[in-house]
C-alpha cells in the first residue's frame, strides 16, 4: 500500500477516485516524447562517439559494432589541455566565489557594522542593473591589468559579477537561523572567525552545495568571455576549444569529435552525481522568493 | 516607521518641523551606520558600533563588494562614460558627444538587427509555454516517485556543456552531410541551405530549441506547485471539470509568480541575446542573424581585419543597457500591479 | 555533530589551501630568462610549423639552459586584434610573427634591426649576418623605423618561411577518376583559366552542384581571380621614376597607400584626435574607376558558381570530406593538407578514386591571359570593351606575390631593446634559427621554405610552386587590394561582395564600379606618417651617405638615399600637398 502522505495532494485526491486509463496514458505518452526529444542529442552523441567518420555520416542515428574505442585516446589527445585548464578555472571559482560570497551573507545577514545596510544595497541594486554592456569594458579593464590569457581574467570576473545574486541568497538563508545558535557562541567567548568556520559553514552546506553546483555549471558553459580573452591555444576553455575544433581540420573525423564532446561532459555527470540531490532540492524548494 | 507627513501632523508646527526633521537625521544615521533606533532612556552603544567586531565584519564583507565594485559596477560607468568618447585602439579616448550615437543610429543594419531581435523576442515569449505545459502534465503524475524519476531525466542533458548541442544541430543541419537536410531533401523535394540560407537560418535556430522545455524552469514551478497544502486543492471544484479549464483555475494561479520572474528574466535577456547568433554566423546570413547585441560584439571584435570601432561598440551597449533596463523595471511593476 | 564541523572545516581549509598553492605555482615562473614568441600556428592546425618551431626552441634552450623560449600561439581571425591590445597595453610577445599588412600597421612598435643584420652571426662564417639570406642586402625592404612617427629607415624583420624567388602556391587536386570520366585528361591539367572554365563545363554535367569544394572563406577563393588583374596598376598613377626596377618594389607598398587611402574629393578640415590628416571618406576614391573592374568582379562572380553549393556555411572539415569521399571532383590543397588529404581518400574514398598514386593529381591556380577575356566575351559574360580595358593589365602568366623582397618574418618589439640582456637574447636566438645547419632541419620538420641561401626546398613544398615563365613571374598584381583594403556597408566586405555577386545583391549595385565604391574606404590613413617624418628619413638618409667612405657601402647607401627621397616625394606631391583627383595615366 503506498504511502499516500508522500504523494502530492492532487494525487491523494485521485486516488480514492476511480482510475482514468487514458489521462494517464496520455501523460506518459507525452513525458516519454519530450524525453525522447531532450535526450536524443545524448543518445547520439553516446552511439557517435564509437564510430569511425564514415559510420558517423551514413548511419547517424544507429549504432555501429564493433566500437572504435580508439576514438577516446585521440580525442583526450587534442582536449586534454582544454580540459586541465577548465577544470583549474572551475575549482578558482567556485572556492573563491563560495567563500566571499557567504563570507558576505554572513556578515550582511547576521553581523553589524557601519555601512552594512548601504554596502547591501549596492549589491542588491547591481542585480535589476542588465549587464549586456558590460562585455567591452571589462575587457578594456582585463587588458588594462594585464590580465588577459591568465586563470584571474576568468576568475576575477565570475567572483565579481557573481557576488550580487549570490550574497543575496546567502544573507537571506542566514537570516532566516535562529540568532540564538551565534549567540550561545559568543557568549562562549568564540572568536568571530571560529564562529565563522565552525558554525555558520555546516549550516549553510546546502547554500553552498547549490552555489558550488552552480559555478561549476556556469565555468563550464561560459562561452563568449573566454573566447574574446583567452585567446592563446594553451589557455583556451573547453568550449572554445571544442568550438574552434569544430570548424578546423584537425576535427575531420568526426567520431573522434564527438568523443571529445563526450569527455567534455564527464565532469559534469561526477558534479552532478554527488550534487543531484542538493540541485534539485534546492530548485524545487523554491528557496529564492523575492 | 511612521510616514513622514503623520510625523509633521503631530508634532505639529514649526517646533513640530524641527522635531521631524531631527527624526530623518536620526533614520538617515541608523541606516548609513547600522544603529538602531533608540527608546527614550537608551543610549547608542558607540564601541559596539565602532568596534573590533564590526571591523571583522566590515572584513567578512570587504571582498565581495571590492571584487563586484571593480569588476561589475566599475566596467557599467566605463561603459556609460566611454559612449560618449572617441576610443582609440590603445584604449586612450576624447570626449565627443554624441557622435557615436549619431554613427549608431544612421546605421541601417542597426535596424535590420532591431527586427531579428524582435523575431526572437516574440518567439521567445510564445516558446516560454512548452515548458510550462511539461509542468502541468509532470505535476499531475500520480505517483511521486515516477515525477522523480521524470525529473532526473529531464535533468540528465544538463551534463553536456549547452554548446556542444548547438555544435551537434549546426552538424546535423549542415548543407552536404546533415541529417535534418537530407530529410527535408527526402520529404519536400529540395535540397534547403538551412545554415545558409537568410529567409531560413532564424526558424533553423528557433527549431533547435526543441522541445522547448527548459529543465530548470520546470524544477522551479513544479517546487512552487508542490509546496502548496491541500485544503487548496480541497477549495477548489474538481468534478467534472476538465483538464485544460483545471489548468487555467488551479495550477496556473499558482505559478503565475514565478513565471513573472522567469519572464522578466526572458525580456531582458532577448534584448541583449547575442551568443547563439554567433555561433550561426557567416557571410550569406549576415543581415538575417545580426541582433543588436551581435553587432556591438562585432564592433569591437570584427572577425576580418578591419579595425575596431569601440566608440560605437560603447554607444550601441549603452542604448542596449537603457531598453533593457527600462523593460525589467516595466516589466516588474507590472508584476507588481498585477498581483492585486 | 562537532565531529563533521571540524572535519569540514579542515576540508574546506585544505582545498583552500591547494587551490591558493595551485594559483601561485601556476603564476611564478623561474629564474630562467623569458623570451615570449608569439606566431598564428599552433600545435592543432594542420601545419607543421608548430613542430619546426618546437624544433628551434629545444635545439636553444639544450645549449642555453638559462633561457626559457615560450611558445604562444593565437588563432589567425584573432591576431590582428590581439596584436591591437598587446601594443597598447604593453602586453605584446618579444618575437612576433607577422603578416605584412599587419607589420606595416605597427612599425612604430618595433625595433630597428638593421645594425644586427650588419653584424657578424655567431652562427655563420659570412662577414654579415645579413649576407646569410638569399639576395642579400637587395631582398631586405627597407621600412619605417622610427618609434611613434618619428624618421629613420631600416630593416624590421627577420625573414622566415619565406623565400623571395618562390610562392608557395595553392594547388587544385582533383580525382583522376572523374575527371576521365567527364571526358577530360587528367594528365594534362589547365593553365589559364580559359582551360579550367572548360574543363568546370565539362564536369558541370556530372556534378551539377559545383565542382570544387569549398569552405565558407569568400575572400580566399576570390583572391584566385583579384590576383591575376591590376599587373603594376598603381605605377600608372606616379611619375615613371618611381617604377624604375631598382625602387619599383621598395616603393610598392607606399603607392598601395598612397592609392587606396587618398580621397579624391581631398581631405577633412579638422584634424583627427592624433593630429593627422583625415581622407574625407565615404566619397569616390582612385581605385572606383579602375579599368579591369567590370572583367575582375565578373570572373569572380563566375568562379565562385564553380564551387560547390552551400559552400558559404561549410567548415573546413564537411569541405575536405566532400572531397575525399568523392561527392565532388576537385578541391584545394596546401603542403600542409596535402598529407591527410591523401591517407583521407585511401580511407574513405572507395571506388570513386583510382587506387594507388594516380588516384589525385595536381594543378597550380591558372593564370588569366588575354585568350581567356576573349572566352569571356564569347560566353557574353563581359563586353568587348570591358575585356580590351582590362587587357593592359592582366597577368598573363604565372605570378608570385614576393616580387624578389622577402616580405614576410619575425619581427622583434621595440621594447625589448631597452633590456640589453633581453635583447642580446632575441638576437642571438634569431640568428641561431636563420643559421644554415639549423634551417636544414627546421624546413623538413616545418614543412616549410628557408630564407637562407643554400638550404634545399624540401620535395612536399617544392612541388607546390607554379612553373617560372621564361620572362619571369608577373608581379604586383593589385586587384584584390580594392576590396581587401575596403569596408563596405557590412563592415566586411566579403559579406558585401558574396552578396552582389551570389546572393540578393540587397544594396542594389548595378555593376562592378558601385560595388567597388562603396567598398573602398581610406580606412587605414593612421599608417601613413607625417610628412615631416619621410623629410627626416630622407635627411638621415643623406647624412649617412655623405659619412660612407666604404666604396660597395656607398653605393648600397646611394640607393637607400634615392629610395628615401622618392618615398619623401611620393607622399608629399601625391598625398598631403595634392590637390584635385588622384588618377592614372
Amino acid at each position: 500500500m503506498e504511502n499516500l502522505k508522500t504523494e502530492s495532494p492532487i494525487a491523494q485526491k485521485m486516488h480514492r477516485r476511480k482510475k482514468w486509463i487514458p489521462q494517464d496514458l496520455g501523460k506518459h505518452i507525452y513525458m516519454w516524447i519530450v524525453l525522447i526529444l531532450m535526450l536524443m542529442p545524448l543518445y547520439i552523441l553516446l552511439i557517435s562517439s564509437v564510430k569511425t567518420s564514415a559510420q558517423v555520416l551514413n548511419d547517424f542515428f544507429v549504432p555501429t559494432f564493433p566500437f572504435v574505442f580508439s576514438n577516446f585516446p585521440k580525442a583526450w589527445e587534442i582536449i586534454s589541455p582544454y580540459f586541465t585548464t577548465t577544470f583549474y578555472y572551475a575549482v578558482l571559482n567556485t572556492v573563491l566565489t563560495t567563500l566571499v560570497a557567504v563570507l558576505a551573507g554572513y556578515a550582511f545577514g547576521k553581523l553589524r557594522f557601519p555601512g552594512r545596510k548601504l554596502l547591501f544595497m549596492l549589491l542588491f541594486a547591481k542585480m535589476f542593473l542588465p549587464t549586456v554592456m558590460n562585455l567591452v569594458p571589462s575587457f578594456m579593464l582585463a587588458s588594462k591589468l594585464g590580465i588577459l590569457n591568465t586563470a584571474w581574467v576568468i576568475v576575477l570576473f565570475c567572483i565579481g559579477q557573481s557576488q550580487p545574486y549570490w550574497v543575496f541568497v546567502m544573507k537571506t538563508f542566514v537570516e532566516q537561523q535562529p540568532k540564538e545558535l551565534f549567540e550561545s557562541m559568543r557568549l562562549d567567548g568564540a572568536s568571530e572567525f571560529r564562529i565563522f568556520t565552525t558554525l555558520v559553514t555546516p549550516l549553510l552546506l546546502p547554500m553552498i552545495s547549490l552555489m558550488a553546483i552552480n559555478l561549476v555549471l556556469f565555468s563550464w558553459n561560459d562561452f563568449v568571455w573566454p573566447l574574446v580573452t583567452l585567446t592563446e591555444d594553451s589557455k583556451r576553455t573547453i568550449t572554445v576549444g571544442l568550438y574552434w575544433l569544430s570548424k578546423s581540420q584537425v576535427g575531420r573525423d568526426y567520431g573522434v569529435l564527438m568523443s571529445g564532446y563526450l569527455l567534455s561532459a564527464l565532469p559534469l555527470v561526477v558534479v552532478f552525481m554527488f550534487g543531484m540531490k542538493a540541485f534539485m532540492k534546492g530548485l524545487t524548494a523554491g528557496a529564492i522568493k523575492i | 516607521m511612521k510616514k513622514l507627513s503623520v510625523l509633521i501632523k503631530e508634532a505639529g508646527g514649526k517646533k513640530g518641523i524641527l522635531a521631524a526633521l531631527k527624526k530623518i537625521g536620526l533614520r538617515f544615521r541608523n541606516y548609513i551606520l547600522d544603529t538602531d533606533e533608540m527608546l527614550p532612556g537608551q543610549k547608542i552603544r558607540w564601541k559596539r558600533v565602532f568596534g573590533l567586531s564590526s571591523l571583522i565584519a566590515f572584513l567578512f564583507a570587504l571582498p565581495a563588494i571590492v571584487t563586484n565594485v571593480i569588476f561589475d559596477w566599475i566596467p557599467m560607468f566605463d561603459g556609460i562614460i566611454k559612449a560618449f568618447c572617441y576610443v582609440d585602439r590603445s584604449g586612450e579616448s576624447y570626449f565627443i558627444g554624441l557622435e557615436n550615437f549619431k554613427n549608431v543610429f544612421t546605421d541601417p543594419i542597426l535596424y535590420k538587427s532591431i527586427g531579428n531581435m524582435l523575431f526572437f523576442f516574440v518567439f521567445n515569449l510564445i516558446l516560454m509555454f512548452p515548458t510550462i505545459i511539461c509542468t502541468v502534465v509532470m505535476f499531475r503524475m500520480k505517483s511521486a516517485k515516477v515525477q522523480y524519476v521524470y525529473r532526473v531525466l529531464l535533468c540528465l542533458p544538463m551534463v553536456v556543456p549547452s554548446l556542444v548541442f548547438t555544435l551537434l544541430w549546426i552538424f546535423v543541419f549542415g548543407y552536404n552531410f546533415g541529417v535534418m537536410t537530407d530529410l527535408a531533401e527526402k520529404i519536400f523535394g529540395e535540397r534547403y541551405n538551412f545554415l545558409g540560407d537568410p529567409d531560413l537560418i532564424k526558424w533553423t535556430i528557433l527549431f533547435t530549441g526543441i522541445p522547448w522545455v527548459t529543465s530548470n524552469n520546470v524544477l522551479i514551478y513544479i517546487g512552487g506547485l508542490n509546496g502548496i497544502s491541500e485544503s487548496v486543492w480541497d477549495a477548489a471544484k474538481l468534478d467534472g471539470v476538465g483538464p485544460i479549464k483545471k489548468f487555467f483555475s488551479l495550477e496556473l494561479p499558482l505559478i503565475v509568480g514565478q513565471f513573472k520572474l522567469v519572464l522578466i528574466g526572458v525580456l531582458g535577456a532577448s534584448i541583449t541575446t547575442y551568443s547563439t547568433q554567433l555561433m550561426y554566423y557567416n557571410a550569406a546570413v549576415h543581415d538575417a542573424v545580426m541582433t543588436p547585441g551581435l553587432l556591438m560584439y562585432f564592433k569591437a571584435f570584427p572577425l576580418t581585419t578591419v579595425p575596431a570601432d569601440y566608440g560605437y561598440s560603447y554607444a550601441l551597449g549603452l542604448v542596449l543597457f537603457v531598453v533593457s533596463l527600462t523593460l525589467s523595471l516595466l516589466s516588474m511593476k507590472f508584476v507588481k500591479s498585477a498581483d492585486y | 555533530m562537532k565531529k563533521l564541523r571540524s572535519v569540514l572545516t579542515v576540508v574546506m581549509a585544505a582545498m583552500l589551501a591547494a587551490t591558493l598553492l595551485i594559483a601561485s605555482a601556476c603564476s611564478g615562473g623561474g629564474s630562467k630568462k623569458e623570451i615570449v614568441v608569439m606566431t598564428w600556428h599552433g600545435p592543432y592546425d594542420s601545419t607543421q610549423y608548430y613542430q619546426g618551431y618546437k624544433y628551434l626552441e629545444e635545439e636553444y634552450e639544450k645549449e642555453h639552459s638559462d633561457v626559457d623560449i615560450v611558445l604562444r600561439s593565437e588563432p589567425d581571425s584573432q591576431y590582428s586584434q590581439i596584436l591591437e591590445t598587446g601594443f597598447s597595453g604593453g602586453t605584446a610577445p618579444d618575437v612576433i610573427l607577422m603578416k605584412s599588412a599587419q607589420r606595416s600597421t605597427y612599425l612604430s612598435d618595433l625595433l630597428d634591426l638593421t645594425p644586427y643584420f650588419l653584424e657578424k652571426s655567431a652562427y655563420s662564417d659570412s662577414d654579415r649576418w645579413i649576407d646569410d639570406f638569399i639576395g642579400g642586402m637587395n631582398s631586405f625592404k627597407l621600412e619605417n623605423s622610427g618609434a611613434d612617427d618619428e624618421a629613420a629607415l631600416g630593416y624590421m624583420f627577420v625573414p622566415f618561411d619565406s623565400n623571395p624567388n618562390f610562392t608557395e602556391e595553392t594547388m587544385f587536386i582533383f580525382n583522376t577518376k572523374q575527371i576521365a570520366e567527364a571526358g577530360l585528361d587528367p594528365n594534362d591539367p589547365p593553365e589559364t583559366y580559359e582551360e579550367f572554365f572548360t574543363w568546370m563545363e565539362a564536369l558541370r554535367v556530372d556534378f551539377p552542384d559545383g565542382i570544387i569544394a569549398g569552405n565558407s572563406d569568400v575572400g580566399t577563393k576570390l583572391s584566385h581571380i583579384h590576383f591575376e588583374f591590376g599587373n603594376h596598376y598603381f605605377d600608372s598613377f606616379f611619375d615613371e621614376k618611381y617604377s624604375t626596377d631598382d625602387v619599383s618594389d621598395a616603393l610598392f607598398w607606399d603607392k598601395t597607400y598612397i592609392v587606396l587611402t587618398y580621397s579624391q574629393e581631398g581631405f577633412e578640415d579638422e584634424l583627427d584626435a592624433a593630429g593627422r590628416q583625415v581622407p574625407i571618406s565615404g566619397g569616390p576614391m582612385a581605385i572606383d574607376s579602375a579599368p579591369y573592374n567590370d572583367a575582375m568582379t565578373e570572373f569572380g562572380r563566375h568562379y565562385l558558381e564553380q564551387y560547390r553549393e552551400g559552400w558559404i556555411s561549410t567548415s573546413d572539415t564537411d569541405a575536405s570530406l566532400l572531397f575525399t569521399r568523392g561527392d565532388v571532383p576537385m578541391y584545394t590543397v596546401t603542403p600542409n593538407t596535402y598529407d591527410t588529404l591523401l591517407s583521407d581518400v585511401a580511407s574513405m574514398g572507395g571506388d570513386k578514386f583510382n587506387q594507388g598514386e594516380n588516384a589525385t593529381g595536381m594543378f597550380p591556380v591558372p593564370y588569366l591571359d588575354a585568350a581567356t577575356l576573349d572566352y569571356a566575351v564569347e560566353k557574353g559574360w563581359i563586353t568587348q570593351a570591358q575585356a580590351d580595358s582590362a587587357e593592359p593589365w592582366i597577368a598573363g602568366k604565372y605570378s608570385a606575390q614576393t616580387g624578389g623582397q622577402f616580405d614576410f618574418g619575425f619581427t622583434v618589439n621595440r621594447k625589448v631593446g631597452e633590456n640589453q640582456e633581453k635583447l642580446d637574447i632575441v638576437i642571438d636566438f634569431l640568428q641561431f634559427a636563420t643559421s644554415k645547419d639549423i634551417q636544414e632541419e627546421y624546413v623538413v620538420k616545418a614543412n616549410s621554405i628557408s630564407p637562407i641561401d643554400g638550404v634545399p626546398i624540401p620535395e612536399s613544398v617544392s612541388r607546390f610552386s607554379s612553373p617560372e615563365p621564361e620572362d619571369g613571374y608577373a608581379t604586383q598584381l593589385v586587384g584584390g587590394y580594392a576590396f581587401e583594403w575596403g569596408l563596405g556597408p557590412d563592415d566586411n566586405w566579403g559579406v558585401t561582395t558574396y552578396d552582389y555577386m551570389l546572393g540578393e545583391n540587397k544594396h542594389g549595385y548595378k555593376n562592378a564600379t558601385e560595388l567597388i565604391t562603396a567598398l573602398s574606404d581610406p580606412l587605414w590613413y593612421g599608417d601613413i606618417l607625417q610628412l615631416s617624418a619621410y623629410k627626416e628619413a630622407m635627411d638621415t638618409k643623406q647624412a649617412e651617405y655623405d659619412a660612407t667612405t666604404d666604396e660597395a657601402m656607398k653605393q648600397i647607401k646611394e640607393l637607400e638615399l634615392k629610395i628615401a627621397t622618392y618615398r619623401y616625394e611620393l607622399y608629399k606631391d601625391y598625398y598631403y600637398e595634392k590637390t584635385g583627383p588622384l588618377t592614372s595615366k
